[in-house]
């Protein structure tokens, strides 16, 4: 080969996929399917082809130099010599040389799977005016298992003439299980994918809450996705029972000072059995990106294919199907103390309990509705309805259960019993009630207790009540609604009915759909509307004696700030106008200054001021006067004195 | 004259109706003691064919269904005797214990009845109206009397309103339906179509709409299905 200048090398996207990985390359930035750009993959394929035509074109015009080329070669070579089961390496083969060798797809090695990955062309020019043309191929080398195994001798044929590739030897170590994967061929040792099993402790008790975490760590360069979404870890192993994954959440964390992406699912689980419990591995599907090294990429790879934007301005990917999977783990359960108190069904964790009764005032053969809540965090599936220290005297029925939880697990919650209780005889309150669990943080049996709760029990029913068999209130199906009662079949078990009939007949028919809750209502309407007509008739009529009175009253009203102006040119049109409208209000309408004086009777003094006040409006009006200075103190006074009358 | 005639008449009929519905009334009950629950419900729903809607015959009635074990009834009855007295506190502690604890808050908040609601409701809503109305100065009192009026009504006819909305008009619905015998819903009006869930009886839903022997439904959780006529009884019986 002469000292030529490389122009380029490096392979294209083709997405050529293995059955046995089905890996794919993608370029990074870049769907598969459709541009960044939202182009139709037609239009995409158009965009692409574009440059490969000008290469094309490129090609012809130099084809004469290439004519020149001889002494064609062929070399294969890896990336590496030595790598795990399915982490997968390159293998290159260059024709040197030559143009059209024919390329085999798949290559046949035991123990490898190998896959054509690209082809790229490149040409090299050399001192003179000769070229030389080499072809590239690059195949990805996945191992299939742990061994030694060579790369076969590959021949092609080129010109008329066949070439062989050496074979080449590859140590393949056994991968990690999947729970560790490096990346490609970058040389790192610091894993990059992993999963780990997290349990807070290595001993419980059977029926305890245990906490489980798993986590999946993705090294930042790494995508990936959940294949197929929406799924749980799996954890194997068996004498627990494992409760429902909630939703997983991201976090970011750091490693060894690696960063990683950490998607972490939190669930309990709950040993059924005594003993050295194997809990997991678990494992997670997902399809992850592994980021290849990018590389320049030359005009004359691929003319008619890949998507040059996209290879320029991203790294590629490959994307591998993966099962993640954890370690597991060893816990130690442990069987429940004995002896066990008489009344534990089985509920273990650490709870609370509260008891009401309703109503408390009631008659013999009155059913009472005694509700107890049991509150905390356990195994909620055992917890059963308290049981009641006595039961003579009372008819009791299958009590309700409902959990309402606060976890998305149900781990912790609030689950209320409702029973209904009949008294037989008087009692002066209901027996106390009892709930028993296992408290692994103590220890120990705890035993809870809701006071006795205060009743009135008056009289007797209206049926005559006989003993019945109580039955405790500790059933099998405690969770179950209560079809009918269980008491013992017997005269005496029939509730009361009600014998008398008390009240008036009533209806089914809505109050709204009767006639006379509309006729009821024509009452308010009218009232409403008899206050509010004048109103209304006032505002519709303005010629009516009230609407002139309410206008005047208005004007007379909006008077009052020109009338404490000191310029004569406003006090004076308003001062006769407030004259005006006081003899209006009084019954004089468009009086005169005389009759004003007459009508108000005025003295002396202040039949001049009224005077005054209409002559210097006038003047002001018709003599084009300018009012003159402005007024003084005693003068304002002197006409507000009249005004005000 | 004739008028008058006529009140006598119906003041002399009054006591005799009323010693009828007694007798029968005690008759029932007198079957129930004796455990002949065929015979006693017989009774109670003569009477209330007779018209005598009353939530003591309701609640006998249900109590009678109960013993002879068809709970599906017996909630329907329990349901019916709550819609004419929504304060029947044994009503409701059996139905209760038939159907289970309400699953949400305010299914257990005391019931006023749909009539007591629509009443306060519209009372509060004609006091605030007045209220509005006084500011304009057409009655006496002070604004600051009349707003504080306003505000209070207002508060009163929103607590009746969602008293109404949430308490009394779901179980008061013309709409709403017992689930009698167990039962199919499907996903079409025919016996072969598709079965999308079991309907056990005493299950309330919803009618929404009736297709010749058909009904379709909605569940408490929205499903919509159909079911055979045949098998729902509204709670609100068609007159």
């Amino acid at each position: 080969m002469n000292s030529a200048t490389n122009i380029s090398r490096g392979a294209h996207a083709t997405g050529v996929q293995s059955l046995a990985t089905r890996q794919r390359v993608v370029s990074h930035g870049a769907c598969y399917f459709k541009t960044d750009r939202g182009e139709s993959p037609r239009s995409a394929r158009q965009w692409r082809a574009l440059p490969g035509l000008l290469i094309a074109g490129l090609l012809c015009l130099f084809a004469p130099i290439f004519s020149h080329a001889e002494n064609a070669s062929v070399t294969a070579n890896v990336s590496s010599t030595s790598t795990s089961v399915d982490d997968p390496i390159r293998l290159t083969i260059t024709v040197t040389g030559a143009r059209n060798a024919n390329i085999p797809a798949h290559i046949d090695a035991d123990g490898l799977d190998i896959n054509l990955q690209g082809k790229s062309q490149r040409f090299e020019l050399s001192s003179g005016f000769g070229a030389t043309m080499s072809t590239v191929m690059t195949y990805l080398v996945t191992p299939q298992k742990a061994g030694k195994f060579t790369i076969p001798s590959i021949t092609l044929e080129t010109g008329g003439q066949s070439y062989t590739t050496k074979p080449i030897e590859i140590t393949v170590e056994k991968g990690s299980g999947g729970n560790r994967a490096n990346a490609d061929d970058d040389g790192s040792t610091t894993p990059k994918i992993f999963a780990e099993l997290l349990l807070p402790k290595d001993t419980a008790y059977v029926g305890e809450i245990v906490p489980v975490e798993v986590r999946f760590y993705f090294d930042s360069s790494i995508t990936f996705q959940l294949n197929p979404p929406g799924q749980s870890p799996q954890i194997d192993g068996e004498g627990f029972t494992k409760l429902r994954f909630p939703q997983a959440r991201l976090e970011q964390k750091s490693v060894k000072g690696h960063d990683y992406r950490v998607l972490i699912y939190q669930t309990s689980l709950v040993a059924a059995k005594s003993g050295d419990l194997t809990v997991g591995p678990a494992s997670l599907n997902f399809v992850v990106g592994m980021p290849q090294k990018r590389r320049q990429r030359s005009p004359f790879d691929d003319p008619f294919g890949g998507d040059p934007f996209a290879n320029f301005f991203g790294n590629q990917r490959i994307e591998r199907e993966m099962t993640l999977t954890s370690d597991p783990k060893t816990l130690h359960i442990k069987q429940l103390p004995t002896p066990r108190p008489a009344g534990f069904a089985g509920a273990v964790g650490q709870f609370t309990m509260t008891a009401s009764a309703k109503p408390t005032t009631v008659k013999i053969g009155d059913p009472i509705t005694y509700s107890s809540i049991i509150s905390g965090r356990g195994n909620f599936d055992l917890v059963t309805a308290p049981t009641l220290a006595s039961t003579d005297g009372w008819r009791m029925y299958p009590p309700t259960g409902k959990l309402v939880p606060t976890d998305e697990m149900g781990v912790s919650g609030d689950k209320t019993f409702e029973m209904a209780i009949i008294p037989e005889r008087k009692a002066a309150q209901l027996p106390e009630s009892s709930f028993i669990y296992f408290d692994p943080a103590q220890e120990k049996y705890i035993t809870l207790k809701s006071p006795p709760i205060a009743l009135q029990i008056e009289g007797h029913a209206s049926v005559a009540v006989a003993t019945a068999t109580p039955v405790p209130s500790q059933s099998a199906d405690s969770a179950k609604p209560a079809a009918t009662p269980v008491a013992k079949a017997a005269a005496s078990d029939l509730p009361p009915v009600k014998t008398a009939l008390v009240g008036e007949i009533g209806s089914f028919i809505p109050i709204w759909q009767t006639r006379a809750f509309w006729v009821w209502q024509s009452l308010p309407l009218l009232l409403l509307g008899a206050l509010v007509w004048p109103k209304i008739a006032a505002a519709l009529a303005p010629n009516t004696t009230e609407a002139t009175r309410l206008r005047l009253t208005k004007e007379k009203a909006a008077l009052a700030t020109p009338l404490r102006s000191a310029d004569p040119t406003i006090f004076f049109p308003a001062a006769a106008r407030q004259l005006e409208i006081n003899a209006a209000l009084a019954g004089l309408l468009h009086a005169n200054a005389s009759e004003i004086i007459q009508s108000h009777g005025f003295g002396d003094d202040e039949a001049e001021t009224v005077r005054e006040i209409f002559a210097r409006r006038d003047e002001l009006a018709y003599g084009g006067g300018r009012g003159g200075r402005e007024l003084s103190t005693e003068s304002q006074r002197r006409f507000q004195n009249v005004l005000s009358k | 004259m004739n008028f008058l005639r006529l009140c006598l008449l119906l003041l002399m009929g009054m006591p005799l109706a009323s010693a009828g519905t007694s007798d029968t009334f005690a008759a029932a009950n007198e079957a129930y003691n004796k455990r002949d629950f065929g015979a006693a419900i017989q009774a109670y729903e003569t009477l209330l064919r007779r018209g005598e809607l009353r939530p003591e015959i309701y609640y006998n009635l249900a109590l009678a269904h109960e013993k002879s074990a068809n709970p599906a009834r017996a909630i329907l009855s329990y349901e019916r005797a709550l819609l004419l007295a929504p304060a029947f506190t044994d009503a409701q502690a059996r139905l209760d214990s038939l159907s289970g604890v309400p699953s949400h808050w305010w299914e257990r908040l005391p019931r006023f009845g749909s009539r007591l609601s629509v009443i306060v409701a519209v009372v509060a809503g004609w006091i605030f109206l007045f209220s509005l109305v006084a500011q304009w100065r057409v009655l006496g009192g002070t604004r600051h009397l009349w707003s504080m009026t306003a505000i209070l009504s207002l508060i009163a006819l929103a607590i009746a309103a969602t008293s109404f909305y949430l308490r009394d008009w779901p179980l008061a619905s013309p709409d709403r339906a017992i689930v009698l015998k167990n039962e199919k819903l499907r996903s079409n009006f025919t016996a072969s179509s598709p079965s999308i869930l079991a309907l056990r009886p005493g299950q309330a839903v919803e009618i929404t709409s009736v297709n010749g022997p058909w009904t379709e439904c909605r569940l408490p959780d929205q499903t919509l299905g159909w079911v055979a006529s045949e098998s729902l009884e509204r709670v609100i019986p068609r007159t």
